[in-house]
């Protein structure tokens, strides 16, 4: 189903705001993902995630929270929708259903 | 501390191109990133940081939408080949605009990097705040100007006035004696400076600790440079240098000054500074007494302008006498006026006026206006040739704004071309221009203004050259653009083709008027009489005041047949070697006073200058070897300044002059020579014999055997002065030097207005082409009538000639005006007479015929058959 599967990177973004809850925004993401995956990211690919998140209906956002930090500006705070949800859930269901499948025999003995 | 905030110029260029509904939020993250960023490292990386982001967020989902950009990209690319195709076939007419703008843009990047190199001198840090304090004397005449101030100005100023903020006090010397491993050299710009000189600008140190170093007497910083010059690779620290006597221990090095007012190779500490570096005046600790002093202070804030100069003004009050207390005033001067402000300026510091780069840039301005000009009207008068192209277009739905972009493109091409080329250009012309201004420009790629400035000039030219053509052919009515309707005949734009050409020719006969005022001016400066005789006179130094010494080296050099006079005294008649004091006279029975210039000479200095007496006698050897009574002879200026007419009325007089009270007899009276370069009045001069200020010994020389005269003034210097090294001029060369600024300008005149000569031809070339190819069936058909080559040829340029004399209603008053306020910076001057109009008017109506002549010839001649068989 095209325009409905998660890239690696949006699910760490998805997850990052998830983790977030209500001060999911462009730095804060940044620095989640950073934090977890231990990987340099730059704003804009955040920005271009977060924005395609949007776009496939998986991320909704509002502007708010303007801080001085930020010059006065304000932030794009994003929520995850209940699409977004499902999607995460489907994510992670089809990697616990992959992973049983491995067998165990080979994959806890080391070589083959 | 203050907050550090993201460079605005790049938020700007982000709000260019990114959409309006993510800027927001965009903004606020980087921000938010660079303050954490410059609050964990350091505030440059924050920047640089801030710079990579934004480049970074240039990405084709944050982008605005433009309306233009609708045009797809086949079309773009058919756009590009049809104007490549249109170049090429008109080739002569794109290489005329080429070349145009080229040498357009070439002179305005060359004035864009001139300028740029003038306004980046003297940066120091806070220089803003940097002030020097001047000197303010009134006389009689006139308010002289100063940027010699008294020794002791600094700590007063450090001691008494508040909010002063840092202050230093220097003696600036522009040359000393240097000795190093007994090798003996001269060193020039040693500043004998305070503790605080570093604190006030922020030179470079690169090693010691300077606030220390210019604490201790005979200690010295090196400037890295001069360290190479006197001890190469090795370590400078630590070292004993011997400058005149004193034994200097070097215990820093600074980097070599660049772009400054004040250059120097070596830095004293002030501690060390004795009457032996003052010409022995005891003037380090006197008020009344300016020699070579300066005072720089940094004010904590420009606030404190107006308190501090008020505070100035008691200083005055309190420790200046007599007549100074009234005359005398002081005022800061902002560092960043020094460059550009010749009033207070030494004759050794090169300023530049920014008249001189008003010219500069409106020059290089009119030239690229010039080629412009031909751009737009070569491309107007052609448009006939591309109505077929438009109306093409335009049946198969284009709208005139595409019409417009299409053309506009066709000139950004081109402008892009002539831009690189002129890039190319201006990099092989600026060392030229370095060797022979003496400056040191370079063309820098990676330099933000450059490139924004080149990127603006690229856009400007192309829009401003472009932009009516394209908007004319755009206009076009589609079926008559296919019928062949528009001919260069019926077109309109041959209103403004006159009216830009007429432009063209005011701005040439400025130029041309211009050049020949400059230069002219300068043949009169270089002929004018001076009042004594310049040829075959040689000045050398003289390194002591001993009498001993100086007879037996006046001795030595009499006994050679083709010295003919040697002189002692301060200086040449004209030089800047005089000094500036007073004298009070009896004028009926009041005692008056008058600024004055003084030089000391002796006996053989009338003689040897050949200077002419009006009346009474010159000092003679019997007063002047052994007699301690002083003897005056005053030049006509000082004459005026006294009130008398006769010059025998003032034999006898006695005056007393300003410095040490020396009073007695005025003996003689000598016809005015110039003391001073042609810039300035004579003023008025008393010259006395006073051994303890020769410094320079006048030679005049039969003019025979030069070279060999040449070594035994050598070797007569060597036998008397074993320890220095004689550096000798001719007179001729020496005054030269005077009018040296003049005659660059002057061949930089030559330069831009040949140029802008050179591209208004190539454009009227052009024009008048163009002209004769339409007309070529009127020219058929005349000629079948029996009109003679030459009416041909009258009717052809006639237009133009009469131009080229509309044009002089607007230039010759522009011209006048502009010359005569160059002129006035000359005491002494040429009068702007007609002749130079008429003759300009000629030069551009000779040059008009010549670009037009040839071709209008060729027209004229033709076979009328090979012309009118086709139709």
């Amino acid at each position: 189903m095209k325009g409905t599967s998660l890239g690696e990177f949006e699910e760490l973004c998805l997850l990052a705001v998830g983790i977030l809850q209500e001060d999911a925004y462009g730095v804060s993401v940044k620095e989640q993902v950073e934090k977890y995956s231990g990987r340099k990211s730059t704003l804009s690919t955040i920005h271009s995630t977060l924005i395609r998140l949007e776009k496939k209906g998986f991320l909704e956002s509002r502007m708010g929270g303007a801080t001085e930090l930020r010059g006065g500006r304000t932030k794009r705070i994003f929520r995850i929708t209940s699409l977004g949800k499902k999607s995460m859930n489907e994510a992670r269901e089809l990697r616990s259903r992959m992973w049983d499948h491995i067998p165990k025999i080979l994959w806890e003995g080391g070589a083959v | 501390m203050d907050t550090p905030t993201p460079s605005r110029i790049l938020t700007r260029i982000l709000s260019w191109f990114c959409r309006e509904d993510r800027i927001e939020e965009i903004e606020g993250d980087l921000a938010e990133l660079f303050f954490e960023r410059a609050t964990t490292s350091n505030i440059k990386k924050a920047h640089m940081f801030y710079a990579w982001n934004i480049l970074k967020a240039f990405q084709w989902s944050n982008l605005k939408k433009f309306t233009q950009m609708k045009t797809s990209k086949g079309l773009l690319i058919n756009y590009i080949i049809t104007s490549v195709r249109s170049l090429r076939r008109n080739r002569v007419y794109a290489l005329i605009n080429y070349f145009g703008l080229t040498l357009g843009l070439s002179s305005v990047l060359f004035a864009f990097i001139a300028i740029q190199y003038e306004y980046s001198f003297d940066r120091f840090a806070e220089s803003d705040n940097i002030y020097r304090v001047v000197l303010h004397k009134q006389d009689q005449a006139k308010m002289n100007y100063s940027s010699n101030v008294p020794y002791p100005m600094a700590t007063a100023i450090r001691n008494e006035i508040q909010g002063a903020g840092k202050v230093t006090g220097f003696h600036y010397s522009e040359m000393e004696k240097v000795k190093y491993d007994n090798e003996l050299r001269y060193v020039n710009n040693v500043v004998f400076a305070d503790s605080e000189f570093f604190e006030v600008l922020n030179f470079e140190v690169l090693s010691g600790n300077p606030k220390r170093i210019l604490n201790s007497p005979g200690q010295a910083l090196i400037t890295d440079e001069m360290s190479m010059v006197l001890f190469g690779e090795a370590d400078p620290i630590g070292r004993i240098i011997k400058l005149a006597d004193e034994n200097i221990e070097i215990a820093g090095v600074v980097s070599s000054p660049t772009q400054t007012h004040l250059d120097f190779n070596l830095i004293v500490s002030y501690p060390t500074l004795s009457s032996q570096f003052t010409a022995d005046f005891d003037a380090i600790n006197s008020w009344s007494m300016v020699l070579s002093g300066y005072c720089y202070l940094k004010l904590p804030s420009n606030d404190n302008l107006q308190s501090v100069e008020k505070r100035l003004y008691q200083l005055v009050q309190k420790y200046h006498e007599g007549t100074e207390k009234e005359n005398n005033n002081y005022y800061l001067q902002a560092l960043n006026d020094i460059h550009f402000n010749k009033r207070y300026a030494d004759p050794r510091i090169s300023t530049v006026s920014k008249d001189y780069l008003l010219i500069l840039s409106s020059v290089s301005l009119f030239i690229m206006i010039i080629a412009c000009i031909n751009f737009i009207n070569l491309n107007t008068a052609m448009a006939s040739r591309r109505a077929r192209e438009a109306g093409v277009r335009k049946v198969l739905g284009a709208r005139p704004g595409q019409l417009i972009n299409q053309f506009v493109l066709e000139s950004m091409i081109l402008t892009l071309v002539s831009l690189l080329s002129a890039m190319f250009v201006t990099w092989l012309i600026l060392p030229f221009y370095n060797t022979f201004m003496n400056k040191e420009l370079v063309i820098s790629f990676s330099d933000h203004t450059f490139l924004i400035g080149s990127t603006a000039l690229f856009v400007i030219v192309s829009l401003l050259a472009g932009w009516y053509p394209a908007f004319m052919i755009s206009q076009f009515k589609a079926i008559r653009a296919l019928k062949s309707e528009y001919s260069s005949v019926t077109l309109k734009g041959a209103g403004l083709r006159k009216f830009l050409v007429s432009f063209q020719f005011v701005i040439s006969q400025i130029m041309i008027i211009g050049t020949l005022i400059v230069f002219s001016q300068i043949e009169f400066i270089r002929n004018k009489d001076l009042g004594f005789d310049q040829d075959a006179i040689i000045t050398a130094p003289l390194f002591s005041r001993d009498s001993t010494e100086l007879r037996k080296l006046k001795s030595i050099l009499l006994q050679h047949k083709d010295i003919k006079h040697v002189s002692f005294g301060l200086g040449a008649p004209t030089s800047n070697n005089d000094l500036g004091t007073s004298f009070t006279f009896t004028n009926k029975e009041n005692l008056e006073e008058a600024n004055i210039r003084l030089k000391t000479v002796d006996n053989d200095y009338m003689e040897t200058y050949g200077l002419r007496l009006l009346a009474g006698q010159w000092l003679t050897s019997s007063t002047t070897w052994q007699s301690k009574k002083n003897e005056f002879v005053i030049n006509e200026s000082a004459l005026n300044a006294m009130g008398i007419e006769n010059p025998i009325d003032v034999i006898g007089q006695n005056i007393e002059l300003g410095i040490n009270h020396m009073s007695g007899p005025i003996i003689g009276v000598v016809q005015n020579f110039h003391v001073r370069s042609l810039h300035e009045e004579i003023p008025p001069t008393v010259m006395l014999y006073f051994p303890r200020l020769h410094y320079e010994a006048g030679l005049k020389i039969s003019g025979l055997n030069v070279p060999e005269t040449l070594e035994t003034i050598e070797s007569a210097w060597q036998s008397v002065y074993p320890d220095e090294i004689l550096q000798y001029t001719f007179m001729d060369d020496l005054l030269d030097q005077f009018y040296i600024q003049d005659k660059k300008i002057l061949l930089l005149f030559n330069i831009f207005s040949w140029t802008s000569i050179f591209i208004a031809c190539l454009g009227l070339f052009g024009l008048i082409a163009f002209t004769i190819h339409q007309k070529m069936l009127e020219i058929g058909i005349r000629k079948v009538f029996g009109a003679k080559s030459l009416h041909i040829i009258w009717i052809l340029s006639t237009r133009l000639l009469l131009l080229v004399c509309a044009a002089t209603i607007i230039s010759f008053p522009l011209a006048f005006v502009a010359m005569n306020r160059w002129l006035e910076g000359f005491a002494y001057r040429v009068d702007i007479s007609p002749f130079y109009f008429i003759l300009a008017l000629l030069i551009t109506l000779l040059i008009t015929v010549g670009s037009v002549g040839y071709r209008a010839f060729k027209a004229s001649i033709i076979n009328p058959i090979r012309i009118l068989r086709n139709e």
